[in-house]
């Protein structure tokens, strides 16, 4: 089985997070997990003529080497590095001890991939995915255990070939330039694990968004690269930052369905954000009859037809949480002409959408009168 | 630069009863600006999205060049798009994001540097070269996706809408904007929209697209003065068409056009037109733009055998033009267009003269129209 390649060879299973806290309580320091590029790493202890594992001081933190990860290095960071030499060395020793104890592996990129789809596909699959650790050797990548921000692409369109990882992961790489996993989860659909650094406000702007306008605004980029480099369309969805090794199967389970819920109820949407689809996601699982059924109550008619130009007023007016020049502005429309849309809609429905009751009954109608019509 | 080919070209959904582009024939010449417009669903979008590889073809052939591409991946097409939703790269600066694409094809920096500020100089964008996107006003944005597209100086531009997120004062700037880039770029672009404005003021050649077949590819005079059929005549121009059921009929050796209130004479060449073609004596669509209905005094002196009554039922003063809502005229509301000065009031009667020269006839079965004369175009 691929996932078995260099799979774990005995060694002991480590809570690297665990691990962080102590350290930070013992010394009284604040710890972190990152990654570090390889070669800025050995360049820097070739300025300093150090060991290969030996920590080294950058930026005001302190680095403790874990493991070397292909290209990346993956270390605990210490700031304010307030540490003693002894303190130092102790820590050097401690880690030194750990990483000795850690399962042996061939290839840490590749296999970590291999393993994580794994992990996750016998997760869901045993329909458990939640409050399981990670197994034993997957505890061997303290990448697992720092905060990442998951996304979820899945390929929208229809070509035979399926997609070249590496130029995926070239990408996806240089677009978030910094440490990212790519994770296969089929050849269409691919999990990635971005790091926390990314919705870190760059400026005072930045510090006024909202996380889900941070994630909003990544999600679309990511979308938005992917179509510009000639990769295709793809959906995307992304969730809140999560530890890989508490919820990740989880995490996939809540994307994969904002995906299908997004697809199947907004038509040429590629982006789904799960806090837009609380209401789609609630409405899904409803039969077909029981949507036409609510569609033919609240318009008290069969069949009701409702033109673009309705749908799109009605839909807007919703949006901007039913403000008649907001909408009126948005459509390029004159006021009157949005009042009179609603009043020729209100006699012909009997549903005044200013009414909040009625208009609920509307939202919620309309948003099944979509999914019907195209199925 | 290249040209696009499109030969006999269906695009099928799995699970889908009908085609939704059926039988697509278009030549795009290289350098060309095109536009697809057509109402929603009309397939002109599906269209865009074959040729940029984002759709398979499910029958017929795609050339971009000489060069087959209905298996090339969308990366290897030269193409570049600008769509609808032009997110850019939030983490990303201006620059950044315009030269990104160069820099994962690993262009040099000289050259990456020389095309991205040939770009922003291009589009006034080199002062907001440092700025991130939440920085950006939306006209803003949008430049910055147009360079974003322009630095990868491809062979083929692919639009989507790309205006649609951007108010309406900033859409006419950025509907003249785009098309000087053309003039100045010299590349074929292919842009699509449902906007029938947008159409007509920046294709060179426009395609109507309805239920997934080009109803007519003609520059926009042309579309506009000599519509193939009914649905080309109704869908350009606003406000549309006017279009009367009627009859051609003869009376004392003229062919007439007869409807309620409405009995107008038909000039000798299109009469003999109609002779030839067997429509005396038919039920037919007669079709008249706004325009072409006239009430100054000269035009009614000179047009004796084109003249109706009409009530006027409602006037909208636009201050340089007055858009008429008549009554009385065959079996629908008749729309004329006169000037502002003119001074009409809602209630009363009017005489109007019809410019023979510019009326249409629509075959009531084919709703073909009967007087297209195919150009070369």
């Amino acid at each position: 089985m691929e996932g078995r390649e260099g799979a774990a060879t005995g060694g002991t299973p480590v809570d690297w997070d665990r691990l962080r806290r102590q350290l930070e309580q013992i010394l009284q320091a604040e710890f972190r997990l990152k990654q570090v590029g390889k070669a800025d790493w050995t360049r820097w202890g070739e300025e300093r003529d150090l060991p290969a594992m030996a920590s080294r001081e950058r930026e005001g933190e302190l680095l403790f080497p874990i493991r070397i990860a292909g290209d990346r290095v993956e270390v605990l960071a210490a700031s304010p590095p307030l540490m003693t030499e002894t303190e130092r060395r102790l820590v050097e020793v401690m880690l030194e001890t750990v990483r000795k104890s850690l399962p042996k592996r061939k290839n840490g990129g590749d296999t970590l991939k291999a393993e994580l789809r794994e992990w996750i596909e016998s997760q869901i699959a045993a329909g458990e995915p939640e409050d399981r650790d990670p197994p034993a050797h997957l505890t061997a990548y303290p990448v697992l255990y720092q905060e990442r921000v998951p996304f979820l692409i899945v390929g929208g369109h229809a070509h035979e070939e399926p997609f070249a990882g590496d130029e995926l992961q070239k990408l996806i790489g240089s677009f978030f330039d910094s440490e990212v996993l790519l994770v296969p989860l089929d050849e269409r659909e691919w999990l990635v694990l971005a790091g926390r650094s990314l919705l870190d406000p760059d400026d005072e702007a930045g510090a006024e968004e909202s996380v889900e306008e941070r994630l909003s605004s990544l999600c679309e980029g990511l979308h938005s690269v992917l179509l510009n480099e000639g990769e295709g369309e793809f959906h995307v969805t992304v969730h809140y930052p999560i530890v890989p090794a508490q919820s990740l199967p989880m995490t996939v389970i809540r994307m994969r369905e904002a995906v299908a819920v997004g697809r199947s109820s907004r038509i040429n949407q590629y982006v789904h954000l799960p806090w837009e689809l609380y209401l789609d996601q609630l409405l899904s699982p409803l039969s077909r009859a029981d949507k036409i059924r609510f569609i033919e109550q609240v318009f008290k008619r069969k069949e009701p037809m409702l033109d673009d130009e309705t749908i799109l007023t009605l839909e807007t007016f919703f949006e901007l949480n039913c403000n008649v020049s907001e909408t009126a502005k948005r459509l390029y429309i004159h006021r009157n002409t949005l009042l009179y849309r609603l009043d020729k809609f209100r006699q012909e429905s009997g549903l005044d959408v200013r009414n909040f009751n009625q208009a609920v009954h509307v939202k919620i109608a309309l948003q099944l009168y979509k999914v019907t019509k195209r199925h | 630069m290249a040209g696009v080919r499109l030969s006999h070209i269906y695009k099928t959904y799995p699970g889908a009863k009908e085609p939704t582009v059926k039988d697509l024939n278009l030549e795009i010449r290289d350098k060309e600006f095109v536009v697809l417009v057509g109402p929603s669903g009309c397939g002109k979008s599906t269209t865009l999205r074959m040729i940029a590889g984002l759709e398979e073809i499910t029958e017929g052939e795609l050339y971009i060049g000489d060069r087959l591409v209905n298996d090339v991946a969308p990366k290897d097409r030269d193409i570049a798009m600008v769509f609808q939703s032009y997110a850019l790269y939030p983490h990303m600066n201006v620059y950044q994001n315009m030269a990104f694409g160069l820099k994962l094809r690993k262009f040099k920096k000289a050259d990456i540097d020389a095309r991205v500020h040939e770009a922003a100089r291009i589009l006034d964008i080199e002062h907001l070269l440092d700025r991130k996107p939440k920085q950006l006003s939306g006209g803003q944005r949008q430049r910055v996706a147009l360079g974003r597209a322009i630095v990868r100086e491809p062979q083929v531009f692919l639009m989507d809408e790309p205006l649609s997120n951007l108010d309406a004062k900033l859409r006419v700037a950025m509907r003249s904007e785009i098309s000087k880039l053309h003039k100045r770029l010299e590349t074929t672009i292919i842009y699509v929209t449902h906007d029938q404005t947008e159409a007509m003021t920046m294709g060179e050649r426009i395609v109507i697209m309805n239920e997934g077949v080009i109803q007519q590819a003609a520059p926009p005079t042309e579309v506009y003065n000599n519509p193939r059929n009914l649905f080309v005549a109704g869908f350009i121009g606003s406000p549309s068409m006017n279009f009367i059921n009627g009859l051609i009929d003869e009376e004392s050796g003229n062919v007439v056009f007869k409807s309620k209130n409405i009995n107008v004479v038909i000039p000798e060449g299109r009469a003999k037109i109609l002779r030839e073609k067997g429509y005396v004596g038919r039920e037919v669509i007669f079709g008249i733009r706004p325009e072409d209905l006239h009430i100054e005094p000269i035009f009614l002196e000179a047009s004796p055998n084109s003249i109706v009554n009409a009530g006027i039922e409602v006037a909208e003063h636009l201050g340089h033009e007055q858009i008429l809502y008549l009554e009385g005229l065959g079996d629908t509301t008749v729309i004329a267009r006169i000037d502002g000065r003119t001074p009409v009031s809602e209630g009363s009667n009017i005489r109007l003269a019809m410019d023979m020269n510019k009326f249409h006839i629509f075959d009531k079965d084919t709703e073909e129209a009967v007087f297209y004369q195919e150009s070369r175009n």
